[in-house]
């Protein structure tokens, strides 16, 4: 069997004598108020001095962000720990013999019969010397007051306190800037680093280099494309141009410093948008509109802009797609309503072609039983890859009951998959075909399958020429290589007709048929001077209509073109074979045939330079060759009266008749980059950066609007910002110029300034004040 | 004969001098016709459009009811005759360079409320004519004077309605020229007006043909000269 031992709870001591258990209580009540209320006294004081104290070697030694995050919190855990642990004193006491003995040294009056009979209630009360003594001590300590056992001492504390307190208000008003940046710097420790607190002590102190308020990082933007373009997303950031398609998601981020409040983003001509913060990151996000032309960052302290940053944004444009109708190649003409004609076409988009068809009219009769129909016919094939698609369909003629002389247009439409800005549409030539009437079957060659072939469309100058080229060399990347190759044969067909056109010039030329020799007259109006002439000036002409004066005419076109003689022109070498060959139109004519092989070799880039060599060519044969033959109209004067009131003015605008409108006009921003150029010497780099992101914010829109220009300056405020003055400078005069590209010194006038910086930019820009 | 007593004599004669002061007044009331005045100058051909001025004669007439001389006159651009008529027409094919008299005579006519239509006979974007004018009314009038004119310009609705801006002339694609369609014209404004229309776009082609032969147009091309007129006579 088990004995389990149980532990005793310990004896309670026995109640104290009254007198004794009366003054050790009033002592103990007396400690208990004095211990609180010191450490009432001694908590702020300590909180006070300790937080000055920091404040100070902070002052003298900046400390890192960290150590101000961890010694912030050092006051107040001294104060709450120095009344805490008063708390805890009073409520957990030391033992009272302690306080007796206390009592015994404040109180001489006792003469140790407080501490016998406390030692003698709490050892052996009931002995006969015990129980003498403490009737005699009841007897003698009955009258004794308790006081002064245990003093507040509070002057300590209290001086410190009010030391602490003078000292912190003598800073803050000596040195408001530095007592606001301390309180920030140890309230949000995060927010503050130790470059501001340079700056703060360059602007209270002397002999200390001011440092500029941090500017926008390198910033960082993703572009996601509207879903209709199937394209991911794209990712940029520093310098290069910020690009979207209308209907992109763009997000837009940098770092936050802790020194800013916050960072707002307004677009330019627009509202604000909302700016996130998270991780030491700020990022804006929004849907490019159309016409949206950028957004204007300002990262804001203390209440201001302390950094500006205009963000250009270049939106993309979405082409309409390129339709072509491949079959068949030409107008038709057919004998009977029967066959088969297969119509192909195909088209490109850069994002893709959506709806693509057939559009078709049939005209029949004419006069009052003239019928007109129109409608969409699918193709019957439809192969769609890549951003293309081609379609073909067979026309059953006789299926379509069509009866001579009937005439349909046929033509494909494509429209791309922009849901953004609506869907563009394109239309490829309309192609005829018409069924011959009985009557004209001897007039014109007509077959099933093999057409007459109609006059084609009009020569294609070099200029359009080179221009499709170019787009072509452009789309190149993105088409396939047979649509290439199509597009590629199509443009050398055109520059080949007018390559042929050229090959009859020179023959023209070298038989001399070119220039019509029945060039004369001259022109007289009431009051005006009649034979005005390119190679010679009024009056030395013969007079109009003369024979002579013809020759001279043709004299000085053979003197300008430098081409034929008067013989030439007037056939009188009809006989003679060709007499010379025009070496400038030669060398047209070869470039042509260059471009035009580099052409059928779907190699687009490389005919381009015959193309435009070609274009400069013309360009001077043009100049060379053009003669304006003035001639003697004789102009009736106009009766006014018969045609008084005789115009429909149905189309007349019911307008009011207010004063024009003003021309827009860059000038007023010209004179702000001027001002700010002039002060840029001697404003601070900050200041600079400021006046440039603002100007920035002006160039996107208003008069003289230029996102290259906002551009060039928005990096020169961050040039400014980086204290590179002079790039800034620089950039700052090549957004100028693209502003106004030959702005004279008239245009407005100019500020005058004694800034060598600024005489430089004037000097650069050939202006001196 | 009995001699007219003095007083009835000089009533006589007060009564001609009223009547005298009445004629002249009503002269000077009667509204002046408006001329149609061509710009002579010393370079280039500046009479090449000769069937301009009355095909726009002829149109204002037939649209509007300002009073309109059935003639057009020239002026020469360095007379001080230039300042006695509101519009000026100025055109050519070669390359121009003002006197200094005419570039005075141009820039004061302007500002003083003158207004001057320059057409180039080219319609070319970089033309002779086009390069040499423009760069003479930089010249003249400061760089960035003449700028474009927007599509929504009140010169577009001072008479006609033309929403989408300055209409197209055939000369723009007839491959001759640049084949390019120029989509604004240009313009020298002073005081919130316009002083100076500029167009190359050939409007002295496009016009060029005797008025009776309107008829056969479908749609009347002079319409917009009609608006030229009346904005320069009345803003």
């Amino acid at each position: 069997m088990r004995t389990a031992l149980r532990r005793l709870p310990a004896p309670s001591p026995p109640p104290l004598p009254t007198p004794v258990g009366r003054i050790v209580a009033r002592v103990l009540e007396a400690w208990r108020i004095s211990t609180l209320v010191r450490a009432l006294a001694v908590a702020p004081a300590l909180l006070a001095a300790s937080a000055v104290l920091l404040v100070a070697a902070d002052l003298l030694f900046p400390m890192r962000a960290v150590a101000r995050e961890v010694l912030r919190w050092l006051p107040l855990v001294l104060g709450i720990g120095v009344v805490l642990y008063a708390g805890w004193r009073v409520a957990y006491p030391p033992e009272l013999r302690r306080f007796v003995l206390l009592a015994e040294e404040r109180i001489p009056e006792l003469e140790n019969r407080l501490i016998t009979a406390f030692d003698v209630s709490v050892g052996d009360p009931d002995s006969l010397v015990a129980r003498a003594f403490v009737a005699d001590a009841e007897r003698r300590l009955a009258g004794i007051e308790v006081h002064g056992v245990s003093p507040l001492r509070l002057g300590a504390p209290l001086l410190v306190l009010v030391t602490s307190w003078a000292v912190a208000l003598a800073f803050a008003l000596a040195f408001p800037t530095a007592a606001r940046e301390a309180w920030g710097r140890w309230i949000h420790p995060r927010d503050a680093y130790e470059q501001r607190w340079r700056e703060v002590r360059a602007n209270t102190l002397p002999a200390v280099a001011e440092t500029p308020m941090p500017a926008f990082d390198e910033l960082r933007w993703r572009v996601s494309p509207p879903a209709y373009t199937g394209l991911g997303a794209s990712e940029g950031r520093g310098e290069e141009p910020l690009q979207a398609l209308a209907g992109s998601r763009v997000r837009l981020r940098s770092a936050f410093f802790d020194r800013w409040d916050a960072v707002r983003a307004i677009r330019i001509g627009g509202g604000e948008l909302p700016v996130h913060r998270a991780r030491g990151e700020w990022w804006v996000e929004w849907t490019q509109a159309p016409g949206e032309r950028g957004i204007a960052l300002e990262a804001m302290a203390h209440g201001d802009a302390a950094a500006r940053r205009v963000v250009p944004v270049i939106v993309l444009p979405d082409r309409a797609p390129d339709v072509e109708l491949t079959a068949p190649a030409q107008d038709l003409v057919l004998a009977s309503a029967s066959g088969r004609v297969a119509v192909r076409a195909m088209a490109a988009d850069d994002y893709g072609v959506g709806d693509f068809d057939l559009a078709w009219s049939r005209t029949r009769g004419s006069g009052e039983s003239f019928q007109y129909l129109e409608g969409r016919w699918p193709f019957a094939s439809l192969r769609r890859g890549g951003n293309g698609a081609s379609g073909e369909r067979v026309l059953d003629l006789a299926a379509m009951q069509l009866e001579p002389g009937d005439v349909i247009h046929v033509r494909a439409v494509a429209r791309d998959r922009n849901n953004v800005t609506g869907p563009a549409e394109s239309v490829s030539r309309t192609r005829v075909i018409r069924i011959a009437r009985p009557e004209e079957m001897d007039q014109v060659n007509t077959d099933v399958g093999f057409p007459l072939e109609l006059p084609k469309d009009p020569l294609l100058s070099q200029r359009m020429l080179l221009i499709r080229t170019e787009r072509l060399n452009a789309d190149r990347a993105r088409i396939p290589s047979a649509q290439l190759r199509a597009r590629a044969a199509e443009i050398a067909s055109d520059q080949e007709r007018l390559r042929e056109r050229v090959g009859e010039q020179i023959f023209t030329r070298a038989t001399g048929a070119m220039q019509d020799p029945n060039v004369e007259g001259g022109f007289t109006e009431e009051g005006g001077a009649a034979h005005h002439d390119a190679a010679q000036p009024a009056g030395q002409l013969p007079a109009a209509g003369t024979r002579e004066f013809s020759q001279q005419v043709l004299d000085a076109a053979s003197a300008a073109t430098g081409q034929g003689t008067i013989d030439e022109v007037t056939h009188r070498h009809d006989a003679d074979p060709i007499l010379s060959v025009d070496q400038q139109l030669l060398r047209l004519y070869n470039l042509m045939w260059a471009a035009e092989r580099e052409l059928n070799q779907a190699a687009p880039d490389a005919a381009l330079p015959h193309q435009r060599q070609a274009l400069l060519l013309i360009d001077e044969l043009r100049k060379a060759e053009r003669l304006y033959p003035s001639v003697n109209v004789r102009v009736d004067a106009v009766n006014v009266d018969s045609a008084r009131g005789q115009g429909k003015v149905d189309e007349a605008g019911p307008a009011s008749r207010a004063g024009g409108r003003a021309l827009p006009t860059a000038d007023a921003l010209l004179a702000e980059i001027d001002r700010v150029a002039a002060r840029s010497g001697t404003m601070a780099a900050r200041a600079f950066s400021l006046q440039l992101s603002a100007l920035a914010a002006r160039a996107l829109g208003g008069p003289g609007a230029d996102a290259q220009a906002a551009a060039l300056l928005s990096r020169a405020a961050g040039e400014a910002q980086a204290g590179r003055a002079d790039v800034a400078r620089a950039l700052l005069l090549r957004a100028r110029a693209r502003i106004a590209p030959a702005a004279s010194t008239r245009a407005h006038a100019l500020p005058s300034t004694a800034d060598p910086a600024a005489a430089e930019y004037y000097r650069r820009l050939g202006r001196m004040p | 004969m009995t001699k007219r007593p003095p007083r009835r004599r000089s009533i006589g004669l007060a009564a001609a001098v009223a009547a005298g002061l009445l004629l002249c007044t009503a002269a000077a009331l009667r509204p002046r016709p408006f001329v149609f005045a061509t710009a002579r100058y010393d370079s280039g051909d500046w009479s090449s459009a000769p069937l301009v001025p009355t095909n726009v004669i002829h149109a204002v007439a037939q649209y509007t009811s300002i009073p309109v001389a059935p003639n057009g006159v020239t002026v020469d651009l360095a007379s001080p005759e230039l300042f006695r008529f509101p519009f000026v027409y100025l055109t050519g094919h070669l390359p121009v360079r003002f006197s200094q008299q005419e570039s005075a005579n141009l820039k004061a006519y302007v500002e003083r409320g003158g207004f001057v239509f320059i057409d180039d006979h080219n319609h070319d974007v970089d033309g002779a004519f086009h390069k040499t004018a423009t760069a003479e009314l930089r010249r003249i009038f400061g760089a960035a004077a003449l700028r474009e004119l927007p599509n929504s310009h009140e010169l577009y609705r001072a008479f006609f309605t033309f929403p989408d801006g300055p209409p197209a002339t055939s000369h723009e694609l007839n491959g001759w020229g640049d084949n390019l369609v120029h989509e604004h014209l240009l313009g020298v404004e002073v005081n919130g007006r316009l002083g100076v229309l500029y167009s190359n776009k050939d409007y002295s082609s496009e016009w060029g043909y005797h008025y009776r032969n309107k008829r056969f147009q479908s749609v009347d091309n002079t319409r917009f000269g009609v608006n030229i007129v009346v904005y320069a006579l009345t803003r």
